[in-house]
């Protein structure tokens, strides 16, 4: 089971190489990776640690994402519930018990992952469709409730002290931990037995629990997983926004740019978020601010072609080009290898 | 093999654009990095040009270039002997805070904005406001009114500045005018769920019993609603005569809609912010005739440059547009002064400069308070056959048309 | 809380129904959660603007081309984009919708600004009386054509031959496909039909209010919120918690202020989808 499952990853490189040696070669690479950002961030001005700090955090969101679609198979239209109440603990820890932002952004990450809990037990029951569009009543119910909430200062919304918000720098690390975290954790998951699991489950739930898979079990576990990874970013959010407002941390946006992220990278692998993170923030949101409607043309088409020629994503889609041509011996074995689907 | 050659375009097509992409966002970086060139000051703006305020972000962008352009065209700002051309930066947020927000921070940090003009409405001012502090740079805004937006940070705001006028104003203007009219005295307030309607409500309902009027229903509402039968048939069961309220645009449209339809048909109508663009008038036609609007200008009110501005945009733009465009251009005055009197670019010493402002600019008078905003007057503009005629305070040979004739 | 509110309240309702049948006929049928639903609702607004601006076509006389159009696009649209997305698995479906919406909104904001705007009829602003209470002409109206749009699509759907054909394409459609129906021509037809009704649901919603390009949103969401607590692919109960869900936010309005007019729906669509995930009212005919 293990070896097929296997087999079906995409964007795996190097199917000979046992589970664990390449889940410990792919953290050595995160920890380089984490490196060399650190020292981007160093050389990097302003505008570097600026940038930085806001696609960190969307790889972050990304990642969580598709821990629990792509690796799960659970679509969730609910991001915005753990981007909102983390911000929202977050603030109100710092604002009214005088917290710093690190216990704050730790209890940030806590309430998101109760609530995740909290939600699995009814959610989890749904399947397919209804998870997804149960996972968006369950948000669109607590931004309309903390709205009219007046412990929180309803819809007028909250702030995280300025003062105690950290210098830009401090800020570019922060969000780096947290994708660096977020990253990690999609490995771990990928390139494990847990994984190997959740893969089956993905693929035919009914076959993993006659396998004696906990099926529930590891969908709840992921599901906390990818909250509290949500409730991280949804921290890093809180801590450069400063003033926000319900409808702005609950919104339906987050999700769009998380799933929008995902499905571009390529959803079920590790690097696709983050491609798809640098390729929407960076090349799409920000260069093209200046033409808002084109930008959004951009992210449509984009999606649309993306789902329509590369249903895979990006990621796998660079891979598997990659793969080819090196392979390239002829026209006979490029016919029979053009045909495997990519996952 | 047709088909393969296909899906091979298709690839390569795929893969050339996302090179291209790449090749544009490097191209840019080493743009900005060389490109800074000596002689220009970059200011910054990101402005709601579309989305729910995007009416309103329009005419922002309007007012901040005009006066760049006449900076510009005057030769610029003089500091230390050169004179530098200003480079006015201006990104769409879409009419999203948490856009908003990161805009600015690009906008100082990537495109080394000196100083940053801000967005219409404390949604979008206030997030803003907030990346000007932790940047510390100088911050010029409008179209917030003076204390949802000076409440907004309890510390007190160091670097953000606002020019507009003040809800206390605001209120008791509209107050006042709508008993110009002879009515019932009895009041329905409808106001959305933002941070200015929130603020508003309380202050209305104070300066309307002030006036010997009754509030007879107070109603709120999300941002997004459009239904309001309930809403109307309950002010309309109550007597009410006089309606005050604050909403998006497209929000609105709607209630007047509703109100005509459920024959509802009160003497005084003002919806704060919904009616503050032309597409006022093209949503509701002549349905809007009557229907009242603030102004922080008109010619009427006889500001200094007022002459001037009429000559300049009077024949391009309408009353209402220019009265939606000139606080914009009044807080652009107010930052561009303070650079070329600070002789500096460096933000403490413009952020200096802006607190000493105390002089007639296109808003009228502008002194900084010590919450950080400055008050501007408080008009009352009717709209009669498709344009804003000023009403209150009251000009000599224009009276104010009530009842409001569009809704009978 | 007078009749008259809670009247009015039921007929909004109305017109949620009836921007949510498309909406509930191609989850029913085709088992796909069209994020672009909002998209077609508000074009066709969009499109009846602007036949008043090109040819002073007001929006009733407006509304035959706008269906009609409207369908014609909904048919392409299953043929070109979504019978291939469909095979590809319900993330595609979801991610692909999602993609038209933002393209969509994107086309409203380049072709008509993203200021608010509304159709002008003289229905948007007449009304009558029936024993005090006070009835909005265009909610009447929005009303009775979801009424009729509902019991003709529940009597197409149970009675007609077509209704049949389309019900097995939806129960099953590989089998559907074995006994010589043409799956693929019944699903596009489908979409057709929702496109339809989502063009008639556009046009009354923007006489009855204002729109502006991202409305589609908040349009979807309550369909969505229609659609489940009615249950998937069930006509009428499409319509009863349309106009059950009108009903319950006129009081929730009336009693706790307007702040609480989404909270009530969105903790009432939550509990059902919790409770009864098959909807109030089962399954239905689909």
């Amino acid at each position: 089971m293990a070896t097929t499952a296997l087999s079906r990853a995409p964007g795996s490189v190097a199917p000979a190489l046992p589970l664990r040696r390449r889940g410990i070669a792919a953290l050595g690479a995160l920890v380089l990776a984490g490196a060399a950002c650190l020292a981007l961030g160093e050389v990097g001005g302003a505008g570097v640690l600026s940038l930085g700090t806001t696609l960190f955090a969307y790889v972050a969101l990304a990642q969580a994402w598709n821990i629990l679609g792509g690796f799960s198979g659970q679509m969730s239209l609910g991001v915005g519930a753990f981007v909102g109440t983390s911000a929202y603990a977050m603030a109100l820890t710092m604002t009214r018990l005088g917290w710093s932002w690190l216990p704050g952004m730790v209890a940030g990450m806590v309430v998101a992952g109760a609530l995740s809990a909290l939600l699995a037990l009814p959610l989890l029951r749904l399947k397919g469709d209804y998870f997804a569009v149960g996972t968006l009543a369950a948000t669109l119910a607590l931004d309309a409730w903390f709205d009219n909430w007046s412990f929180v200062n309803k819809s007028m919304g909250v702030s995280v002290p300025i003062q105690a918000v950290p210098g830009q720098t401090e800020m570019y690390v922060i969000g780096l931990v947290v994708a660096l975290f977020a990253v990690g954790s999609a490995i771990v998951m990928r390139w494990s037995t847990f994984g190997v699991r959740l893969l089956a489950i993905r693929e035919d739930d009914l076959a993993a629990r006659l396998l004696g898979v906990n099926v529930s079990g590891y969908r709840l576990v992921v599901m906390v997983v990818s909250g509290m990874l949500i409730g991280l970013a949804g921290g890093v959010f809180a801590l450069s926004l400063v003033s926000f407002v319900p409808d702005g941390m609950f919104a339906m946006s987050w999700t769009i740019e998380a799933l929008v992220m995902v499905v571009i990278g390529g959803m079920g692998t590790v690097i696709g978020p983050i491609v798809g993170a640098v390729a929407v923030y960076y090349g799409i949101t920000t260069e093209l601010a200046n033409f808002p409607t084109l930008s959004l043309f951009f992210e449509g088409g984009l999606l649309l072609v993306i789902v329509r020629f590369v249903p895979g994503g990006l990621w796998p889609f660079v891979v598997r080009s990659a793969r080819r041509s090196l392979e390239w011996r002829g026209p006979a074995i490029r016919s029979a290898r053009a045909t495997p689907p990519p996952s | 093999m047709s088909v393969m050659t296909v899906r091979r375009a298709t690839r390569v097509i795929i893969a050339g654009s996302l090179f291209a992409l790449l090749a544009a966002g490097i191209g840019t970086i080493a743009a900005a990095s060389t490109g800074a060139s000596t002689r220009t000051i970059t200011i910054g703006a990101s402005l709601p040009l579309t989305g729910p305020l995007g009416g309103l972000g329009s005419d922002q962008q309007i007012g901040y270039r005009a006066e760049v352009n006449d900076v510009n065209r005057a030769g610029g700002i003089k500091i230390g002997g050169i004179r530098y051309k200003i480079n006015l930066t201006i990104l769409n947020n879409a009419s999203t805070a948490t856009t908003a927000s990161n805009q600015a921070r690009a906008l100082v940090t990537r495109d080394g904005a000196i100083a940053l003009l801000g967005g219409a409405t404390p949604t979008i001012s206030v997030p803003q406001a907030d990346v000007a502090t932790l940047l510390h740079v100088p911050f010029v805004t409008t179209n917030n009114p003076d204390d949802a937006f000076g409440s907004a940070n309890s510390k007190g705001w160091k670097y953000a500045w606002d020019v507009f006028f003040k809800e206390e104003t605001q209120a008791k203007t509209v107050a006042k005018w709508a008993n110009v009219c002879a009515s019932n005295k009895k009041v329905a307030l409808f106001n959305d769920t933002e941070k200015d309607g929130t603020f508003e409500r309380p202050l209305y309902e104070a300066a309307v019993k002030a006036d010997g009027d009754r509030v007879v229903g107070t109603y709120t509402f999300p941002p997004p609603t459009t239904t309001f039968s309930s809403f109307i048939t309950s002010a309309k069961a109550a007597g009410a005569q006089i309606v005050i309220g604050q909403m998006l645009p497209t929000a609105g449209i709607a209630l007047v809609k509703q109100m005509k339809s459920l024959g509802f048909q009160p003497d005084v109508v003002i919806l704060a912010k919904a009616a503050n663009a032309e597409n006022w008038w093209k949503g509701l036609g002549s349905l809007a005739t009557g229907s009242g609007m603030e102004l922080t200008w008109s010619p009427a009110a006889h500001y200094p440059g007022t002459p001037q501005i009429l000559k300049t945009w009077g024949k391009k733009l309408s009353v209402d547009t220019l009265a939606s465009a000139v606080p914009d251009f009044g807080a652009a005055q107010v930052l561009l002064q303070a650079i070329s009197k600070a002789r500096s670019t460096n933000a403490a010493k413009v952020n200096a400069a802006i607190a000493k402002t105390n002089g007639m600019f296109a808003v009228g008078h502008v002194k900084f308070s010590k919450n950080h905003t400055a008050v501007t007057r408080y008009l009352v503009g009717q709209w009669m056959h498709g344009r804003v005629v000023q009403v209150y305070p009251p000009v000599p040979g224009v009276k104010t048309e009530c009842p409001m004739a569009g809704l009978r | 809380m007078n009749a008259t509110t809670l009247v009015n309240g039921v007929l909004e309702g109305g017109l949620y129904a009836l921007v949510a049948l498309g909406l509930s006929l191609v989850f029913g049928v085709l088992r796909l959660i069209n994020l672009a639903h909002g998209v077609l609702v508000i074009g066709a607004a969009y499109a009846a603007l602007e036949l008043f601006e090109l040819f002073r076509l007001g929006p009733f006389a407006a509304l035959p081309i706008v269906i009609v159009v409207a369908a014609m696009f909904g048919f392409l649209l299953q043929r070109l984009m979504l019978t291939n997305l469909l095979l590809k698995g319900p993330e595609a479906g979801i991610v692909g919708t999602f993609g038209l919406a933002v393209l969509g909104e994107a086309a409203f904001a380049a072709a008509f600004t993203s200021n608010g705007v509304s159709l002008q009829s003289s229905l948007a602003t007449s009304s009558f009386k029936i024993g005090g209470v006070t009835l909005e002409m265009v909610l009447v109206t929005a009303c009775a054509i979801a009424i009729a749009c509902a019991g003709g699509l529940q009597f197409g759907l149970k009675r007609t031959r077509a209704g049949s054909v389309l019900r097995a394409a939806a129960k099953d459609p590989s089998t559907a496909e074995l006994m010589g129906i043409n799956v693929r021509l019944v699903f596009a037809l489908t979409v057709a039909l929702a496109a339809a009704l989502a063009a008639v649901g556009g046009v009354l919603y923007g006489v009855s209010t204002g729109f502006e390009p991202t409305s589609d949103t908040s349009l979807l969401l309550i369909a969505v919120a229609v659609v489940v607590v009615g249950g998937v692919g069930n006509v009428t109960g499409t319509l009863v918690a349309g106009l059950a869900m009108g009903l319950v936010q006129a009081i929730s309005v009336s009693v706790f202020g307007g702040g609480y007019a989404d909270f009530t729906v969105y903790v009432l669509f939550f509990v059902v989808l919790i409770a009864r995930p098959k909807g109030l009212f089962g399954q239905g005919a689909l």
